[in-house]
C-alpha cells in the first residue's frame, strides 16, 4: 500500500526553486560568546517561581535564584546557600549564610531576606504552610544566621527546604520577599547562577539568562539541587517553538542545541541525526494520573469510583498514549516508581486477571442509574489525547453511560477547578500528569490531599483518616516508620480511590553533540553543562 | 459581435445558457469526484470495517494492511475508516458555511450597493466583522460555547460574510453605472425589481466562484482550528482534526497526513472546477467562443 | 473632494473601533478561563487563585474593568501584561516587525505571481494553458498551509539546506539572512491568495478584454503586453483589489499557522497565544490595533477605487 515517499517528493520540488531562488545557505555568524540555545516544553510566561506551581516557572527559578538546601541525587537535603544545624530535641535548626552570597542587584545576601523568603514561600506552597503551623519563631541571629523554632519535632522540614517542587522555597531580597499577597514579583533578583535579563525577554519567544559572573559555587561537586553549580557558558536562551517539527528540523540544523522534552514516537528520527545524542537528564518522570470528582454523582459512590477504577488499564493506557514499552513504567506506587518510598501496597486494584467481571459486578451492585459521566479531554497536547477516549470506550463496556468533552488548555483548567454540577459547568473525571518530584511522598503530594479544601487539588476527596496518617507522615522522624506509614497511605488512596495511578513515562531530552556535560537534576539545570565552539 | 444589450445578463438568459451548455469532460469528471464523495460519506458505516473512534492501543501507527487499508494512527484507530467519516463532517462544515455566508452575505451586498444611503451602515458593521481576526473570533466563539460541529460552524462562516458581501456590493457597484441598468431605471423600474431582475443575475457568476472558495476555506479553517486544538473534538473525525492527530508523527508516517489531505485537496479542486464550469455556463462571455 | 471623503471616511471608523473594543471585551471575559491560572500554573490551589484574580483585579465588575481599561487607552497606556507584567505596547512593539515583513513579502510573491498568471489565463481563455493555470492556482490554495510549510522545509531547508528551516532575521541584519529566513514563510502565506487573486484577475480581464477600447486599442496597433497591462488590467482592477484587500485582512488566520510553523516571533503567534492564556490586556490592545490596521487598509481600497474607476462616484 501507499507510503508517501517525502524525499522523492521533494526533490522534484527542489529543481524547480533553484530557478527561481539561485542563493545557497550562508552560515550565520557565530558570536564569540557562547550561548546554548533550548527549546524547553513549556513557554515561560509568568515569571514568579514563588508562587507559580507551572513546571516552566519552577525551572526559571532555579537559573535566577538559589535555595538555603540542595537535593541530592540520593533524595537527601543538603547544604546549598545554608548550613545547618539541628538541636538535639529536634526543635532549633541554626541556619548560617555561606560566604560571598549576592543579590544579582549587588547587594549582600542576609538572614533578613531568606526569613521574609520563607515566610512568603509559607503563605503560597501547601506542604509550607503545614510546616509553619509548627513553626514558634523564626528569627535572625546575626546578619548571617537564623533560626527556626519549631513548637514540635517535624520530621520532614528539611525535605521541603530542600524539596525542588512544587513551590521550592526560593530566597529573594527582602523587598521583594514582601511583595503582598496575590501580586507577583516586580523585578527577578535572585541569588543564583544566572541573571534574568529582562531587556530581552520575549515572551512567547524567547528568554535569556547570562552567567552570573558574582556566584561563587559550592566546593562539593554538583548533584541534582546540590553541590557547586558551576557555569561554563555565557548566556542560556530558551528558544520558543511552537511546533514539534519546526522543532525537530532546528534540532537537525543546529539551530538549538538542546531540547528538553522529545515526543517519544520521533526517537527513531532523531537518533537517526548524526550530530545528536538523546538522553534521559531528568531522571524522574511523569506520573500519569485520573481523577474523579468526588462531590458529584456518580463518583461520590465509592462501589462505582472502584468500578471505574478496576476499568482503567495501566499498560493499555501507556501503550496508547507512549508506545514504546522501553519508556513508560508500570507499577502501584503513589509516589512514583523508582523513588524511595516506593511500594506495592494494594497493588490489586490496578493489576491482575479478572479485574473487568468484577467491576462490572460492582457497577451493577452499586445502584449506578446511568447518570452521564462527563470526561474531559484536553486538545493542545498530544501525549493526553488518548487516555480519556481509552476510558470512556473501556468503562463504556461495562455499562457507563459516558460523554467525552473536548477543549483547549485554558477551558479545561477553568472547568477542572469548577465545583458546580455537571450541567452548569462541572465535571466528572479528569486526567492529567504529574511530575515525580511533586508527589514522591505523603506531605509534597498534593494530588492526595484529602481535606477538600481550598488547598486541595481538583476532586476534593474527604477522607479524615487520610489525612491523619498524612499528619502523622509528616512530623515522623524515624525513616523505617516512615515508611510504614507511606505504605498504609498508598491502601488507603486505593482503597478509597482518592485518585487512580497510571504508570510513569519517562521524559526524554535531545541535544546537539556540541553540547555536553548536561546535569542530571529533578528539573532540567543548566550549570555544568559545556558547549564546544 | 457583442454590444451591451446582449452582454446583459438576465435570468432567462442564465437558464438559458445553462440548458444549452455542454460541460468539458473535465466538469464531468469533478462532478463523478464529488458524487462518489457524497456516496462515501453517506455509505462510510458500509464501506470501513472498523470504527473511526474506537482505540486498539496495541495496533498504533500500524502500515497498510489488508485489514487496515490505510494503516492506523497513533491511537491504534483505523485511518481508512477515519478519513471516510472524516468527509462527512468536512463537506457538512463546507456546506454549511457556505450556504450560511451566501445567504447573509448576499441580501447585504445587493442591499449595500444599490440603496447607497444604507450602504455605509452596512459596511462599517462589515468592517468590524472582519477587523476582528476570523481565528481569534473563531478561538473565542468556541470557547464560551462547547466545541462541537455547529460551533465550529457558525465560527467559520462569520468571518467569511464581508467578503460575500463586499463582493457583492462591488459588482453592483459597477452594474448599476451599465447603460442598461440606467435605461431600466429612466423607464421607472423600482428597487426590487431592479435588484432581481438585472443586478442579482450580475453577480451570480462571481458569486459562485467565490462561493467554491468559501466552501474551500471552511474546510481549511476547521483544519486550521484543529491544529490550534480548538476544532472539533477528536471523537468527531473530520479531515481537519485527523491531520492535527498525525501532525507530530509527519516525519515517520506521512500517510496520516497525506490521506486527509489528498481527500481535502480532491475535493477542493473538484468544488472549483464544477464551479468554474457553472460560471462559464452561466456567463458566457467569460468562455470560449465568444470574443 | 478627496480630502472630505477621506476624513468623513476616518472619522465614521472611529465608532467601528469602539464597538470592535466593547464587543472583544465582554467577549473574552465571558471566555471560560483567566490569567490567574497560567500565572500560578496547573496544580494551584482554589485560595492562592483566589488571591491573585483579587491583585490583579478580576474581581471587580466588568464595567468597572472596561473603565480602567477605557481610561488608560485614552491616556495612551496599553496596559501590562496580566501573565508577564511587560507593558503591552512593548511586547506588540517586539512582535509587529516580523508580521509586517511577511504579510508585505506573501503578498509581493502573490501579486508577482497570480497577476500574470491571471491576466495570461484570461488572454487563452480555454485554452490548455488557461485550464492549468487554474488548477495549479487551485492545488496552492487547497493543501492546508501547515502540510506545505512542512513539505517546504523538509526540502528546501533540512535536505537542501538554502533556507533557514525557521526564525526570522530582520532586514537590519542584511538581506540575504532576511531572504533566507522569509522566502519559505512568503511563498507558504502566498498559496492561499494566489489561486484567490489570479482567479478574480482572470475574471475581471475576461470581461474587460471584450470592450470596445480594447478592440480599438488593438486596432491602433498597440503590442499585444501594451494592451492587457495597461488598457486592459487598469481597467479589471476594482474587483482584484477588493479581493487584494480582503486578503490582507483574511491574512492573519493564514499567518497564525505560518508564523508557528516557521517559528516567526510575530503578532499571530502572540494572538493566538495571548487568547489561549486569557492575557486580557494583551488580547484587547490586539484586537484595537487589527481594529485600526484594517481601517486603514480598507481607506486606501476605497481611495484606490475612487482612483481606478472614477465611475464611482462618492457624495
Amino acid at each position: 500500500m501507499f507510503e508517501l515517499h517525502r524525499r522523492r517528493l521533494l526533490a522534484l520540488t527542489a529543481g524547480l526553486a533553484t530557478a527561481t531562488f539561485g542563493f545557497a545557505a550562508v552560515p550565520e555568524a557565530s558570536a564569540a560568546e557562547k550561548t546554548l540555545t533550548a527549546v524547553m516544553s513549556g513557554n515561560l510566561k509568568a515569571l514568579d517561581p514563588s508562587i507559580s506551581t507551572a513546571q516552566i516557572t519552577r525551572t526559571h527559578g532555579f537559573m535566577v535564584y538559589d535555595t538555603l538546601l540542595g537535593m541530592d541525587a540520593q533524595y537527601r537535603p543538603q547544604p546549598q546557600m545554608a548550613d545547618v544545624t539541628v538541636s538535639d530535641d529536634r526543635l532549633t535548626y541554626h541556619f548560617k549564610l555561606r560566604d560571598g552570597l549576592k543579590w544579582h542587584d549587588g547587594t549582600p545576601v542576609g538572614a533578613e531576606d531568606c526569613i521574609a523568603s520563607l515566610k512568603r514561600w509559607s503563605r503560597y506552597d501547601a506542604a509550607a504552610s503545614r510546616l509553619f503551623e509548627q513553626v514558634a519563631s523564626l528569627e535572625a541571629t546575626s546578619p548571617t544566621s537564623f533560626d527556626i523554632k519549631l513548637s514540635a519535632p517535624f520530621g520532614q522540614i528539611l525535605a521541603l527546604l530542600a524539596k525542588p517542587s512544587p513551590i521550592p522555597p526560593f530566597m529573594m531580597p527582602k523587598r521583594l520577599a514582601e511583595t503582598p499577597k496575590g501580586q507577583q514579583l516586580p523585578e527577578q533578583i535572585g541569588s543564583g547562577p544566572f541573571k534574568f535579563v529582562a531587556a530581552e525577554f520575549r515572551p512567547g519567544d524567547k528568554v535569556v539568562y547570562v552567567r552570573n559572573t558574582d556566584y561563587v559555587p559550592r566546593k562539593e561537586p554538583a548533584s541534582w539541587t546540590a553541590g557547586g553549580k558551576v557555569v561554563n557558558v555565557d548566556k542560556v536562551v530558551w528558544q520558543s517553538m511552537p511546533d514539534m517539527q519546526t522543532t525537530m528540523n532546528a534540532l537537525q540544523n543546529g539551530d538549538v542545541d538542546f531540547v528538553e522534552q522529545v515526543p517519544l514516537d520521533l526517537l527513531p528520527v532523531i537518533e537517526a541525526m548524526p550530530d545528536v545524542a538523546v538522553g534521559k537528564v531528568r531522571p524522574l518522570g511523569m506520573q500519569v494520573v485520573a481523577r474523579m470528582n468526588h462531590t458529584l454523582p456518580p463518583f461520590d459512590n465509592l462501589d462505582v469510583r472502584r468500578a471505574a477504577m478496576l476499568v482503567l488499564d495501566q499498560e493499555e493506557l501507556m501503550q496508547a498514549a507512549i508506545g514504546d514499552p522501553k519508556y513508560y513504567h508500570l507499577c502501584t506506587s503513589i509516589y512514583g516508581c523508582t523513588v524511595p518510598l516506593a511500594s506495592d501496597a494494594g497493588k490489586d486494584w490496578l493489576f491482575g486477571a479478572g479485574r473487568k467481571e468484577k467491576a462490572r459486578a460492582l457497577l451493577k451492585a452499586s445502584g449506578y442509574d446511568g447518570t452521564p459521566v462527563v470526561i474531559l479531554q484536553q486538545t493542545e497536547l498530544d501525549a493526553f489525547k488518548p487516555q480519556p477516549l481509552l476510558a470512556a470506550q473501556r468503562m463504556r463496556e461495562i455499562g457507563f453511560n459516558v460523554e467525552v468533552q473536548s477543549m483547549d488548555w485554558q477551558t479545561h483548567l477553568q472547568r477542572q477547578y469548577s465545583r458546580a454540577p455537571v450541567a452548569e459547568g462541572g465535571w466528572n473525571m479528569i486526567f492529567s500528569a504529574w511530575g515525580i518530584t511533586g508527589i514522591w511522598d505523603p506531605l509534597a503530594s498534593t494530588v492526595i490531599d484529602a481535606s477538600a479544601s481550598n488547598q486541595a487539588w481538583s476532586g476534593w476527596p474527604k477522607d479524615p483518616e487520610l489525612e491523619k496518617l498524612r499528619k502523622a507522615f509528616s512530623v515522623e522522624t524515624d525513616p523505617a516508620t516512615q515508611k510504614t506509614i507511606a505504605e498504609k497511605v498508598q491502601a488507603r488512596v486505593l482503597e478509597q480511590v482518592n485518585y487512580v495511578p497510571l504508570g510513569e513515562y519517562d521524559i526524554l531530552a535531545a541535544w546537539n553533540k556540541r553540547v555536553a556535560n548536561l546535569p542530571e537534576g529533578p528539573l532540567t539545570l543548566f550549570w555544568g553543562a559545556t558547549k564546544k565552539d | 459581435m457583442s454590444s451591451p444589450r446582449l452582454t446583459a445578463p438576465s435570468w432567462s438568459r442564465l437558464v438559458r445558457e445553462l440548458g444549452s451548455h455542454r460541460p468539458h469532460w473535465l466538469t464531468g469528471l469533478a462532478i463523478a469526484v464529488l458524487v462518489a464523495l457524497v456516496l462515501a460519506a453517506l455509505l462510510a458505516p458500509l464501506l470501513s470495517a472498523h470504527d473511526p473512534v474506537t482505540m486498539v492501543p496495541s495496533e498504533r501507527l500500524r502500515p497498510p494492511s489488508p485489514d487496515h487499508l490505510l494503516g492506523t494512527d497513533a491511537m491504534g484507530r483505523d485511518l481508512w475508516a477515519r478519513v471516510l467519516w472524516g468527509a462527512r463532517i468536512s463537506l457538512v462544515v463546507g456546506a454549511g458555511a457556505t450556504l450560511g455566508a451566501v445567504v447573509i452575505g448576499l441580501p447585504l451586498g445587493l442591499v449595500s450597493g444599490y440603496f447607497r444611503r444604507l450602504d455605509p451602515f452596512v459596511m462599517r458593521v462589515m468592517d468590524g466583522l472582519m477587523a476582528i481576526p476570523g481565528i481569534l473570533l473563531a478561538v473565542a466563539l468556541i470557547a464560551i460555547v462547547r466545541p462541537s460541529l455547529t460551533t465550529v460552524m457558525i465560527a467559520i462562516l462569520i468571518p467569511e460574510i464581508p467578503s460575500v458581501v463586499r463582493l457583492v456590493r462591488a459588482r453592483v457597484l459597477s452594474a448599476r453605472e451599465e447603460p442598461y441598468v440606467e435605461a431600466a431605471r429612466l423607464l421607472g423600474t423600482g428597487g426590487a425589481k431592479m435588484l432581481w431582475r438585472h443586478l442579482l443575475p450580475n453577480t451570480v457568476a462571481p458569486l459562485v466562484v467565490q462561493a467554491a472558495h468559501v466552501f474551500a476555506a471552511a474546510i481549511l479553517t476547521e483544519s486550521a482550528l484543529s491544529f490550534l486544538g480548538v476544532g472539533i473534538g477528536t471523537e468527531t473525525p473530520s479531515w481537519g482534526n485527523v491531520m492535527a492527530d498525525g501532525r507530530l508523527y509527519f516525519s515517520i508516517k506521512p500517510a496520516l497526513i497525506f490521506w486527509p489531505a489528498a481527500a481535502l485537496t480532491l475535493t477542493i479542486l473538484s468544488i472549483n472546477i464544477v464551479g468554474d464550469a457553472l460560471r462559464d455556463a452561466l456567463d458566457p462571455k467569460t468562455s470560449k467562443g465568444k470574443g | 473632494m478627496m480630502l472630505r471623503f477621506f476624513v468623513w471616511r476616518l472619522a465614521s471608523a472611529v465608532p467601528v473601533v469602539a464597538i470592535i473594543a466593547v464587543i472583544a471585551f465582554g467577549l473574552l471575559h465571558l471566555t471560560p478561563g483567566d490569567p490567574a491560572r497560567i500565572v500560578l500554573g496547573e496544580n494551584a490551589t482554589a485560595e492562592n487563585l483566589a488571591a491573585v484574580r483579587t491583585a490583579m483585579g478580576l474581581d471587580l465588575p466588568l464595567p468597572v474593568q472596561f473603565g480602567h481599561w477605557l481610561w488608560g487607552i485614552l491616556h495612551g497606556d496599553l496596559g501590562v501584561s496580566m501573565i508577564s507584567r511587560a507593558p503591552v505596547s512593548r511586547l506588540i512593539g517586539q512582535r509587529i516587525g516580523p508580521t509586517v515583513a511577511l504579510a508585505l513579502c506573501a503578498m509581493t510573491v502573490t501579486i508577482a505571481v497570480a497577476l500574470p498568471l491571471g491576466v495570461l489565463a484570461a488572454w487563452k481563455r480555454g485554452a490548455l494553458v488557461d485550464r492549468a493555470v487554474l488548477a495549479l492556482s487551485v492545488l496552492g490554495f487547497s493543501v492546508p498551509v501547515f502540510v506545505l510549510g512542512y513539505v517546504l522545509i523538509g526540502t528546501f531547508a533540512v535536505d537542501l539546506r538554502w533556507f533557514a528551516a525557521q526564525g526570522y532575521r530582520s532586514p537590519a541584519d542584511g538581506l540575504v539572512p532576511f531572504l533566507r529566513h522569509m522566502t519559505l514563510p512568503a511563498i507558504t502565506l502566498a498559496s492561499t491568495y494566489v489561486a484567490l487573486i489570479a482567479r478574480m484577475t482572470r475574471a475581471s480581464m475576461v470581461e474587460v478584454l471584450d470592450e470596445d477600447y480594447i478592440r480599438t486599442a488593438r486596432a491602433k496597433g498597440l503590442a499585444e503586453p501594451r494592451v492587457l497591462f495597461r488598457h486592459a488590467l487598469r481597467n479589471a482592477a476594482v474587483p482584484i483589489i477588493t479581493v487584494v484587500g480582503s486578503g490582507f485582512a483574511m491574512m492573519v488566520s493564514g499567518v497564525v499557522i505560518t508564523e508557528s510553523v516557521f517559528n516567526i516571533p510575530g503578532i499571530g503567534r502572540l494572538v493566538v497565544d495571548s487568547v489561549l492564556s486569557r492575557d486580557y490586556a494583551l488580547i484587547q490592545a490586539l484586537i484595537l490595533l487589527t481594529g485600526v490596521l484594517y481601517v486603514v487598509i480598507n481607506l486606501l481600497i476605497d481611495l484606490a477605487y475612487a482612483l481606478t474607476d472614477p465611475r464611482i462616484r462618492y457624495q
